[in-house]
Formats: structure tokens, sequence, C-alpha cells
């Protein structure tokens, strides 16, 4: 059975360099510095990460088509300094306040208000690009290329070079600094733990029915668990369980983390069992084979743009929060850590191959590096180097290990 | 008589995970003889040429291969020594670059210079010569993307020859050319083998060993089985030599009773989509009835993949003619089109059209079938898993599990992944490209019984071969083509030979 289970080992060997990447990070970082793997700490890196992660989770369907979007970092930062100045010049809470809203009221459905119309607003955005893209036939690069221009200048325009505070609506800012209440977070593991033991038996079972060979239970059940494991960890410490007397304010898991996993899940989901993600992968494999294979391609491209708009537009929101203003600078670069985040997680820049789920540890291993190395006190002008110098070294060992296994 | 040994392969073990391609491998080639090597899909002849021109560098199999009285230690990474040393190969699947010309090609990474810059007078006279030397009916400044399967054989087999080779592996080369393209490949042979070229020549088209081969091995499983003087066998005892059995037939009989005509194209008449001022398809009109075989006989070049391709809406721009299906008039644009009307194409070419092959069988058996395993969202792959290992068993793809990536199967199992994808589909008409396209007689005689089996279930199948004899066995009627248009359609049971040949070359005209 241990043959087995390092069998199964080698052929995953891909995400589980990355874990065990990651794994070392924290374990160097936590042994220079202890107070890398203190609680606060690894609430900030997972709330700092989830912007770029929730974006990533899109990019990754959009490199794998052989596409790539330049733009989302300048329209997610568009989309933040929307929202802030919805916020900031009362134009939903205004009108709200004269139908006769007031007090808790008026702030949670000016918040709700304002989170879709900036989500619809990068809607938009992703209709716009997708159909330049998929109809016009312009390449993905040039035509968000120029989407990164111009959602840079609508950042200005919007905030006309001033910062747009956020000061009165605490629910908008809730989004990407609230905690939940430490047994909210129980019940999550305690739902999300049973599920997937619930999805493993089930899926065992169709198997079954339909007669095809299972893999050792043994194993099955020992990736979950380390899954459940995983997840348990993660709430214990957040809800600082660990700390002799916590403060009840920095108890919790961040609002953001869990909006950032069940995007994440659902994109997973999509990659897999769906049209929609097998599809891209299709095309992204080899274009030719999959219009011939009766596939539409234009509308399969132009969906993965608005998806793309959609999850730029939630970064765009929790950005906002996050900062708790809209500024000018919004945006600028994050474009090249969500690049750099699904590539590091293994999506090939030629095409059809890449995971949400290594997408997701890419970018939780980019902000351990870079929060590490400020933590370190690492001049900040050399921290893109590392990073990239980082990035560079992975890609190469994968190349290097795929020539090996031929 | 051991001086007169060329290439001796000693003891070769070739692993790939999961997979043991070659076991314990010996074959010795003489000097300035034709070697053949037949075997089933997967047995491993390909693996065994690609180790012999450097693919698989010295050091990544067991056991040696010696060669002019050396032990052959070719590096990783570099075909170029293979060629030093004098062994030039024409790979099963074509390498030609897509957008490049067919002298680019030949004369790629070995261009004529004038100082810094390339000769292209040179490099194009020099490839005429050479196309002309070998009568290969190819024009040197065509790009290559616009040629047939056929040409580009051609060019591959000029690419090989146009270094000094002492050894000439030609790993299928036939398997996409007409009877014409065969027999002049066969002269070639035969001159080559006279200036004292030795050749290595793989094929599943066992007749062509009894003409030129002088030695033939058979692999099974990746071991020799066998190797001996040609005249001392027989087509018959190479085919249980390879398959481990007795095949008393090629076709299976099979019992279809072709019901009313509900297809029909009318004086087809099509432009070349890259070419406008170029007609490809000159009126072309046939009948399809329901639950019958439409075989399409012509030379190479004479459009029957133009045509086809064009019915199902990929390829030529059309200009005249109708295409009617139960009565109504239809048009297709596009092959999703064409398949909401239930009509599906097996492509010719099953690399750039038939697979994505980073993706696993599975993946690719049921790209085109997803909508029947889904849901609203969801698609149920058990039941696509299931119904994915049902054809894969019963075309009988040799691969560890259908979860392999098609990249990793040996070409006549890829062929086999690209049939049973569109076999899955159920089409009301299934177009079929060559599709036994480098496949082993005994996969061929499962695939043919599959295709027998839906036409008797009442699916009507129009199949183009470049073996006429795979035609005229399988087909109920044939149409045969000839520069473009159709010149009538024929029972099969007054389709002769050479009645189909005197159609396909215009001697008779309907
Ligand atoms: N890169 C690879 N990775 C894994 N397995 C491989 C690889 N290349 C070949 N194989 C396996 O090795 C075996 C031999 O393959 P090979 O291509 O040599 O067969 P072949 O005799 O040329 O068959 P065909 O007649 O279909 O061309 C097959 O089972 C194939 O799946
Ligand atoms: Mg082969």
């Amino acid at each position: 059975m241990l043959n087995q289970l390092l069998g199964t080992f080698k052929k995953n060997i891909r995400s589980y360099i990355l874990i065990i990447a990651l794994v070392v990070i924290w374990m160097g970082f936590g042994i220079a510095q202890p107070a890398y793997l203190s609680a606060d700490h690894i609430q900030n890196i997972f709330t700092q990460m989830a912007i770029i992660a929730i974006m990533a989770c899109g990019m990754v369907f959009v490199i794998v088509t052989g596409g790539i979007d330049l733009s989302c970092g300048y329209g997610a930062g568009f989309i933040s300094v929307v929202a802030a100045a919805l916020l900031y010049y009362q134009k939903i809470e205004n009108p709200l306040a004269a139908m006769g809203m007031s007090g808790m009221t008026l702030e949670v459905v000016t918040a709700i208000v304002v989170v879709i119309i900036s989500v619809g607003v990068s809607i938009l955005i992703g209709v716009f690009q997708g159909s330049v893209i998929a109809i016009l036939a312009v390449p993905p690069f040039i035509t968000t290329l120029g989407g990164m221009f111009i959602w840079k200048s609508g950042v200005l325009l919007v905030t006309q070079g001033k910062s747009l505070f956020i000061s009165k609506n605490d629910t908008y800012k809730f989004i990407a600094q609230g905690l939940l209440p430490p047994f909210v977070g129980y019940v999550i593991a305690v739902i999300v733990t049973v599920i997937m033991f619930l999805m493993l038996f089930q899926s065992r079972a169709r198997k079954q029915k339909y007669g095809i060979q299972l893999k050792s239970l043994a194993w099955e059940i020992s990736r979950t668990a380390i899954f459940a494991v995983l997840l348990w960890g993660y709430v214990l410490i957040v809800n600082r369980v660990f700390e002799a007397s916590p403060e009840p304010s920095v108890q919790g898991v961040p609002f953001l983390v869990v909006l950032l996993a069940v995007i994440a899940l659902v994109m997973n989901y999509v990659s897999t069992n769906t049209r929609y993600g097998r599809y891209a992968y299709a095309i992204g494999g080899n274009r030719e084979a999959a219009r011939l294979s009766g596939i539409n391609i234009k509308k399969s491209i132009f969906s993965i743009y608005v998806t793309m708009g959609a999850l730029m537009g939630i970064s765009g929101v929790a950005l906002a929060a996050y900062v708790g203003s809209g500024t000018t600078g919004a945006g600028g670069g994050y474009e090249l850590d969500v690049i750099a985040s699904c590539i590091l997680g293994g999506t090939s820049t030629l095409g059809g191959e890449g995971t949400v789920f290594g997408a997701i540890v890419g970018a939780l291993i980019m902000q351990s590096l870079s929060n590490g190395l400020q933590m370190m006190n690492v001049n900040s002008n050399l921290q893109y180097m590392i990073k990239g110098l980082v990035l560079i070294l992975a890609v190469w060992a994968d190349i290097s290990m795929k020539k090996k296994k031929a | 008589m051991e001086q007169d040994v060329l290439l001796e392969v000693k003891n070769v073990t070739k692993e790939f995970p999961g997979v043991t391609a070659l076991s314990d491998v010996s074959i010795k080639i003489k000097r300035g003889e034709i070697h053949g090597l037949c075997g089933e899909n997967g047995a491993g002849k390909s693996t065994l040429m690609k180790i012999l021109c450097g693919v698989y560098p010295h050091g990544s199999y067991s056991g040696d291969i010696i060669y002019n009285g050396k032990v052959l230690r070719l590096g990783a990474g570099s075909i170029h020594q293979a060629i030093e040393e004098g062994i030039a190969i024409v790979y099963q699947e074509l390498t030609l670059i897509p957008l490049m010309t067919v002298g680019e090609n030949i004369f790629l990474g070995k261009e004529p210079r004038t100082g810094v810059g390339i000769d292209w007078n040179k490099l194009y006279s020099d490839t005429d010569e050479l196309l002309k030397r070998y009568k290969l009916p190819v024009s040197p400044h065509e790009v290559v993307k616009n040629l047939g399967v056929g040409q580009m054989q051609m060019t591959e087999i000029a690419k090989a020859l146009s270094e000094k080779a002492d050894v000439l592996i030609l790993d299928e080369p036939t398997s996409a050319l007409s009877e014409a393209e065969v027999d002049k490949l066969m002269e070639i042979l035969a001159t080559l083998k006279s200036l004292g070229v030795t050749c290595i020549y793989i094929s599943h088209k066992l007749e062509e060993f009894f003409r030129i081969t002088d030695t033939v091995s058979v692999l099974r499983d990746g071991k020799v089985v066998t190797t001996l003087p040609t005249k001392d066998t027989s087509l018959e005892k190479l085919v249980q030599l390879m398959v481990g059995r007795e095949m008393k037939e090629r076709f299976p009989k099979g019992n279809r009773k072709p019901g009313e005509v509900f297809f029909t194209v009318e004086g087809l008449r099509a432009l070349d989509p890259n070419d406008p001022s170029r007609e490809i398809v000159k009126g072309a009109s046939f009948e399809l009835r329901k639950g019958e075989i439409l075989g399409i006989a012509g030379l190479m070049g004479s459009g029957r993949t133009e045509l086809v391709t064009t019915i199902f809406g990929e390829y030529g721009i059309l200009t005249g003619g109708k295409i009617t299906l139960d009565g109504q008039e239809i048009k297709i644009g596009s092959a999703r089109e064409a398949m909401s009307h239930g009509i599906s194409l097996v492509p010719e070419d099953r690399k750039r059209q038939g697979l994505v092959l980073i993706q696993t069988i599975l993946q690719n058996i049921s790209l085109p079938n997803l909508d029947r395993f889904s849901g609203f969202m969801r698609i149920n792959g058990s039941a696509e898993i299931a119904e994915a290992e049902k054809f894969s068993k019963s075309l009988s793809i040799k691969a560890p599990s259908v979860h392999v990536a098609a990249e990793s199967l040996s070409g006549g199992n890829q062929q086999k992944v690209v049939i049973s994808k569109w076999l899955m589909s159920e089409p009301r008409i299934l177009i079929l490209d060559d599709p036994t396209r480098g496949i082993d007689v005994g996969a061929k005689f499962e695939i043919y019984k599959l295709i027998n089996q839906l036409a008797e279930a009442g699916y009507s199948i129009i199949m183009i071969s470049s073996e006429l004899e795979e035609v005229l066995g399988m087909a109920d009627r044939v149409m045969v083509m000839w520069e473009g248009r159709s010149n009538g359609t024929l029972d099969i049971a007054q389709a002769t030979q050479e009645k189909v040949m005197a159609r396909a070359t215009g001697i008779e005209i309907a």
C-alpha cells in the first residue's frame, strides 16, 4: 500500500511540490522571524493575497485558452475607485436616505447597492473586452493592453487626483477587513469537512456503479484528511485558540478569505466538471481540433473574459474596502502578480494547462515571499528582483522536470 | 557475413512510465538492404526508430546500438548528430512548419548562405532539383499548410533525402499516400538501394513488404518475434506473426439494407479559402441513402478531402450547388452547424485536426460528446469514463488507462482515439477521411466491424480512403472524383479496380 501511495504521489508531484515549497518558505521565515508564524501575520498573508488570488481564479482560464489579461490590474483599480466614489460622494446613500432609510439599514443597503453596481460595471468591461477579442478577433494581448491604458485613465478621471475616503460605511469595509465570529468559523469548518468526506464517498459509489476502477481508499481518505487538517489548523490559529488571552476584536476568519475560498471552489469545480471549463482547456490545447469538434469558440472565449471581468470587479470592490479609500494608483501592477501567480502555480503560457488550485497556491507563495522579505527588512527595492528570480527559477525547474520525464 | 552488418540493435530495452515499449530487442540490419519492420499499433516500432536517430539519446535506454562496428552514442537533444552519422529519418508524424514554404522546410537549419543572408535563389533551385530528381509532385514555393497530407509526406521524404544518408528510416511513409504515389515511392526506394543506401521501412500496408524489402522483422509487444528473408514468408504468415492469430478475411461481411435517399449534394462548387482564385471543387454531385456506406475514390489531389470538408462547413468558399437533407436545402457554415444537422467528420490529420495532444484519451474522446453527459451544468464524469472505456476496449487502444495523454500513444492508437471520438457521437452521417491511416490489420478489422454496425443500425457513412481496396471492400457504392469533380458513382457489384481507376484518371467520363 505504501508503494501505491508513493506511486500516486509521484504522479501528482507537481501540486505537491508547490505545497512543499510553501511549507519550506513558511518554515524558513518562521525560524528566522518567529513573528512570521503568528496568528496576526497568518491572518495578514491570507487577506492580502486574496485580492490577487480572486483574479487569478479567472486568469487561469484566460491563460489556459491561450490568452492573457493585462488590463485586470487597472481594471480592478478602476472598479475600486468607482465604488469609493459612490460612497465618498454619497451617490447611493443620499437617494436611499431620501426614501426614508436610516441607521444600519441605510448602511447595509448602500453597501450592497455599491457592490452590485461596481461588479455590474466590471462585467460590462468584461463584455467589452470579450467582444473585441472573440468577435472582432483582436488578439487578447493587444485588447487588454489597450484596456490597461483605458482603465488607468478611468482611475485618474474618477479620482481627479485625490484619495476618496470611505469613512462612514463600515459594512462596506467589512468585505475586506471584517472577521467572522469564531463560532461561524467552526461551523464552516465542520460543514466543509463533512461535505468533503461525503463527496469522497459519493464519488466512489458513483464510480463503482459504472464499474470504474477505484483509487485506494486509504490514499483518498488520507488526502482528504490532510486538507481537513490544514483547514482546521488555519481556523484554530485565526480564532486564536492557542493564545492565552486573545483580544476578541482580532479573533476569526476574515470574510475575504471565505469569499476567496468560495470563488476558488466554484471555479475549480467549473474547470473540470462543466463544459465551460473543458472547452477552455480544449481550445487552449488545440484550437483547430476544438473547432472541428463542434465547440463554439467565440462563445467560449467571450464568456471567459466576462467571468474574468466579474472576478476583477469583486477584487476591485475588495480592494477599496481593504484600503478604505479609492486612490490614484489603485491596482497598478496587480496584473503582473496575478499572471505570476498563475504561472508559478503551473499554468502554461502556451495554453491548455493550468489549475485554479495551483494559481491560489502560487498567489500564496508570492505573498508569503514578499511579506517574509519585508519582515526580514530586506531592502524593498530588492523585493521585486527576488520575486522575479523565484518565478523564473520555478518555471525552469518545472520545464526541466518535464523533460526528464519524457 | 558479419562485416555485412551495418547496424545492429543489441538487447535494447526502453521503458516509459507504466509501459515497456521495447524489451530486449535485437535486430541486425545488413548493409544495402531494405529491412521491413512490422507489428501492431504500439508494438514499439517508432520507439526503436527514435532511438536510432537520437530522439531518445544514448543512456535513456539499455542495450547498445552498434553502427559501423562502433557503439552509437547520440547525445541528448541533438538530432544533427544522427544526420552527421548518415542516419536520416522520415517520422511517422509530420514535422513540417505549416507557415513556411516547401523549400524553406526542406532546408530548415541548413539554408544555403550568401555571407550573412540566405541565398534564396539557390535554396529554391536546389529544392526544385531535388523534387524533380525524385519526381515528387510538389511545388517548392507552396506554403506547407496548403498542401494535402500526401504532398506533405512527399516533402518530408525530400527533406530526409536532401542530406547524404547512408541509412534512411521511413516510419509509415505510405500511410497517407494513394496507390500511384506508393508506386512512385517504391521506385525511389529502388533507386536509393541501387545507390547503396540502407533502408529501414515501417508500414501497416503489408503488401508493400513483398514489393521492396529484402528482410522483414516482426515486433510484438516490444519484443522481436522473428527476422526472416522476405522471400521465405507470405502475407498470411506475416499477419499471423503480428497479431498472434490467423486472419481469414480483411473485411467483415456486412448485412446492410440501404434505405431511402435522404441527403444529396448537387453540383457543388467551391473556392480555396486561402487563394480564392483557385477552384478546388468543380462540380460534385452524389446522393446518400440511409444505412449505406458510400466510398469516395480518387487520386491524391482529386479534391476528395476538399469536398467533404467543404460539405462540413470548414473549408471551401461555396460558389454554387446545393446540399439537401430530408428534402430541405441546408446551409452549413461551420463544424458546429454540421454537427447540429447530425453530420460528423473524422478529419484526415489526427495531430493537427483530430486531437488535443496534451489532453487524455478520455478528454479527447468525449470532447464533441460532452452535451450528452451534461445536465444543466455538471458533466457526469463517471458515465463519461465508462463510455470512453467501452470504446477504448472495443478498438483495443493500447494504453495503461484512458487517463494518459494522447501524445504518449503510438500513432495508430492516436488514430483509434480520433475514430472513437466520432463513433461515440452517433451522427446520422459520419464522414471518414482516411480513417484507418496507420492502423494495424487486426485493429482495422475491428474498426470495419464498428462501421458496419453503425450502417446496419441506420447511420450513413461516407468513406474516403487512400487505399482503393479498402473502399472496394467496405462500400455499397463508390463515387469517383477526378480533378475536383465527381465522375460518376458505381455500384459495388460493377466497381472493379480498373473501372474505378479509369474514372479517377479521366479516361472514362460519366
Ligand atoms: N512518450 C511516451 N510516453 C509514454 N509512453 C509512450 C511514449 N511513446 C510511446 N509510448 C508507448 O510505447 C509503446 C510503443 O509505441 P510506438 O510509438 O513505438 O508504437 P508503434 O509500433 O510505432 O505503433 P504504431 O503502429 O501505432 O505507430 C506504446 O504502448 C506507446 O503507448
Ligand atoms: Mg509508430
